[in-house]
């Protein structure tokens, strides 16, 4: 999969257009330039059943040194589950699972040293301020992490003599996110790490990922919002019903292949075909649709109606999503 | 050692209220009812008078060692190991079950450090606490027997001290077992007392039996403070036996810390 | 109902548990009671002995020659498990939310906070009933089985009754301290110290020679064995615990109305 990665080079300025804080593009940017073919995360048919009930199934994944990879599907597809397993705290029923080259369950405490997690959700000893919990956090890594515990603290304004029970929901996510952050790791894994979040520290959050990015440290984010995902990865993987469905890079999942077409045709049609297509929308003249495809055959087709008005634009990844699942549906 | 640091910090206040509740208790004992005990002797003795000749001489030998200091004190010896019961599963419980009732699993298990270096450390805290305490009241129970138990060496008094140590040490094992094996800790406060009940319950029941299999279910009274202090030792099968079952709980609850699986919560 | 339904399954398994271990105690005590001979100076010898020996092994005023009083002894020792098992009932019923943090579930639902704690408690109340009521029948059904000499004079119903009414006690008392502080876990604490107390009071009672005014705050000293074993419940210390209960019980639904809900440890 990383044999593809320097496509990603070629297709970078493209991401630089669409929105998102543009601080964070520049850091994704500087490090696709430096991109290795190093792996830091790779998993082979990785799969975990509990007891007899599904988790994951056949997931491989590759994640480059640098990367921001995200790692997006509904609820209860097994996100956590391959997270879980990554970090050893299940064990894998098969398959294979490696960070920075080493076995996830032998060498789980080496690779742990340098990886920072932040669970989705957030809870901590009882009777514990902030900065006691965050400095026994530190004590398990052989550095120094008072300074950062103070810079990262001030970034995300957050009192760190306050008892942490009696913290609001997204305080005990900042507590979290400083926790899993504090130890400058190589490798973090964020499990839907936004939620009780509000938007400016949402934001004040994606630049502090993308600061560590920026300094070489590799992500995997999962989320089950795309919006999210859309902002600062580089590739994601797609999940449904514990199998990986798809690996895309983001400026390919957006760019190349997928563009929303809308227009008005001067009199009302009947019915809108053109191979490519999916999600097609007919209201009267007004005809939507995603198109995937060569982009000549598109215009030839259009070229045939009469038309009023024409919009072609980048469609939002949650409708490349939706015509991606309903699409994977259909041919199931 | 940051672990093992992190749950003493956490525990040692709860240890210093049982250790000081205990050496309490053995003060009182001592020092407030043995007089009270020894004078009751003339009484017990004239009601044996009346009994016929055979019987005074097996209750004269009987006597003498009910009214030593050994005797008197297995007695209190329950009450002691019910309080170092509670103060052991409290220790057990509370520290292997910290992280399932915090809900924060996530956060030690994704540190650095393998399982079994956490189950020593912790295990390693709660042991540091245990001894301790039982410094103390092992050697404040060998100064105030020394005097009274008529010429025993002092090792045995130290022996029969370190008998509440030994019974806290099976309480901690089962309890660090249900601790690490429980699905769900709600309460230490109301699992230790479960624990230590259980303990009173079969020691009562083995007392009550008095038959020699029965004596293996009185858990409390593995460690018989009395014959320490007459011929210093303990019951040999009896103290294997504990020896045994701790280290076999202990080998399980370490063994399911390892592997267990940390599911979301 | 549908909260006293779910109430109930909640509580079924460990009512299970409990039972089993009530049966286990009951059981394998009886047995022993199967040797009395009925005679022999063996209670003119207890008698003699020391107040605080007897007192300590709760077998004070007992003539453990009877099947009588053998039983009474018992009987304490179930009373002492009932009312273990009622403050693990009451507190439970009031702090479990709390403890699991699933109090929004529950009380953002349309009803008033005293009516979900009046159904938890209800439903708490009545396992406390079944244990009491299973602990009077597997009595009698043990005696019988065995064939108990003096089994049929023994007024099961009475300690039954009495270990009900000390457990009610206990169970509000618990209820009332989980409500009232802050933290669950230190409710359950108090509520367990409490019952630690009692027996501490009680055996102090059995103690001296004239209790007194102590057997007032002694709980587990409100029916003595004497009394039950002539099928009487003191009225004055029925009604006192009654009162107790009563008392303890409004507190916790004033407190638990009034108090922030919130995730507690």
């Amino acid at each position: 999969m990383l044999r593809g990665m320097p496509g990603l080079k070629g297709s970078i300025p493209t991401i630089g257009a669409v929105r998102g804080p543009p601080f964070i593009l520049c850091g994704a940017i500087a490090n696709a330039e430096e991109y290795s073919v190093k792996t830091v995360l790779e998993t082979k048919k990785l799969t975990k059943f509990y007891g007899k009930s599904r988790g994951i199934i056949d997931v491989d994944m590759e994640i480059g040194e640098g990367e921001i990879f995200g790692f997006i599907g509904p609820n209860g597809a097994g996100k956590s589950t391959t997270i879980r397993t990554l970090l050893g705290l299940i064990r894998k029923t098969g398959g294979e699972a490696r960070i920075f080259g080493l076995d996830c369950e032998k060498d789980k405490v080496r690779i742990l040293a340098e990886v920072g997690y932040l669970p989705s959700e957030v809870f901590y000893y009882e009777g514990m301020r902030a900065i006691d919990l965050l400095r026994y956090s530190a004590s398990f890594y052989r550095k120094d992490c008072s300074a950062r515990i103070r810079e990262l603290a001030g970034i995300l304004e957050l009192d760190l003599n306050k008892k942490i029970e009696d913290m609001s929901l997204g305080n005990k996510k900042k507590v979290g996110i400083i926790q899993g952050l504090l130890h400058s790791p190589r490798l973090i894994i964020l499990d839907e790490p936004t939620s009780g979040l509000d938007p400016l520290m949402q934001r004040t959050f994606f630049e502090l990922i993308g600061r560590e990015n920026e300094r070489g440290a590799s992500v995997l984010f999962s989320s089950h919002i795309l919006s999210e995902v859309q902002r600062i990865c580089h590739r994601v993987a797609i999940i449904k019903d514990g199998r990986i469905i798809s690996v895309q890079k983001m400026a390919e999942l957006r760019q190349t292949s997928y563009k929303k077409v809308g227009f008005t045709a001067r009199k009302p049609l009947e019915r809108f075909e053109l191979e490519g297509a999916s999600d097609i929308k007919t209201d009267g003249p007004h005809v939507s649709f995603i198109y995937r495809g060569d982009i000549n055959a598109l215009i030839a087709r259009l070229a045939g109606l009469s038309l009023e008005n024409l919009d072609i634009s980048e469609p939002e990844l949650e409708e490349i999503f939706m015509s991606f699942y309903s699409g994977v549906e259909a041919a199931q | 050692m940051n672990v093992y640091l992190f749950e003493l910090r956490r525990a040692w206040k709860g240890a210093l209220v049982w250790a000081a509740v205990l050496l309490a208790f053995l003060i009182a004992m001592v020092v407030g009812i043995y007089p009270m005990f020894l004078d009751s002797r003339a009484s017990m003795e004239a009601v044996i008078d009346g009994f016929p000749k055979e019987f005074k001489a097996a209750f004269g030998v009987f006597m003498d060692d009910i009214f030593s200091f050994g005797g008197f004190y297995s007695f209190c010896f329950l009450y002691a190991a019910v309080m170092g019961a509670a103060m052991a599963s409290s220790l057990g419980l509370g520290l292997f079950s910290r992280e399932k009732r915090a809900k924060c699993m996530d956060f030690l298990m994704t540190k650095p450090a393998s399982r079994g270096r956490l189950f020593f450390a912790k295990l390693l805290a709660a042991l540091t606490l245990l001894a301790a305490a039982n410094a103390a009241y092992t050697a404040v129970f060998t100064a105030m027997s020394l005097p009274r138990s008529g010429g025993a060496p002092a090792g045995w008094a130290v022996l029969a001290g370190s008998a509440l140590l030994f019974t806290q040490l099976i309480i901690l094992a089962a309890s660090v077992f249900f601790g690490v094996f429980l699905k769900k800790v709600r309460s230490v406060a109301a699992g230790a007392v479960a624990i230590t009940m259980a303990g009173f319950v079969l020691t009562a029941l083995g007392n009550l039996l008095e038959d020699r299999a029965s004596r293996f279910l009185a858990v409390y009274g593995y460690f018989d403070v009395n014959l320490a202090l007459k011929e210093g030792r303990f019951d040999a099968p009896l103290a294997l036996t504990a020896a045994a079952a701790s280290a076999v709980l202990l080998a399980a609850a370490y063994v399911g810390y390892c592997r267990g699986e940390i599911r979301s919560v | 109902m549908n909260i006293l339904m779910r109430e109930l399954k909640a509580g079924l398994k460990p009512f299970l548990f409990w039972s089993l271990g009530l049966l286990f105690f009951i059981f394998m005590g009886m047995t022993k009671a199967t040797g009395l001979s009925g005679g022999g100076g063996f209670s003119e010898l207890a008698a003699a002995f020391p107040k605080i020996v007897t007192a300590m092994l709760l077998m004070s005023n007992a003539d453990i020659d009877t099947f009588g009083g053998f039983y009474s002894v018992l009987a304490q020792y179930a009373a002492l498990l009932s009312a273990v098992y009622a403050v693990w009932l009451g507190g439970g019923a009031v702090a479990r939310e709390s403890i699991d943090k699933t109090y929004e579930f529950l009380f953002t639902k349309p009803r008033s906070r005293s009516g979900i704690l009046s159904l938890k408690l209800l439903a708490a109340l009545i396992y406390l009933t079944a244990y009491a009521v299973l602990n009077g029948l597997l009595s009698a059904a043990s005696a019988a089985a065995l064939r108990l000499e003096g089994g049929a004079g023994v007024p099961f119903w009475a300690f039954s009754a009495s270990a009900w009414l000390t457990g009610l006690a206990f169970f509000s008392l618990a209820a009332f301290f989980a409500a009232f502080r802050s933290s669950a876990e230190r409710g359950l604490k108090l509520a367990n110290a409490a019952v630690l107390v009692s027996y501490a009071l009680g055996v102090l009672y059995d103690m001296l020679e004239k209790g007194g005014a102590l057997r007032f705050f002694a709980l587990f000293k409100y029916f003595l064995p004497t009394e039950l074993l002539e099928g009487r419940l003191e009225p004055l210390f029925a009604a006192l615990s009654l009162c107790v209960s009563a008392a303890a019980l409004a507190g916790a639904f004033l407190s638990f109305e009034r108090r922030d809900l919130k995730a507690a440890q």
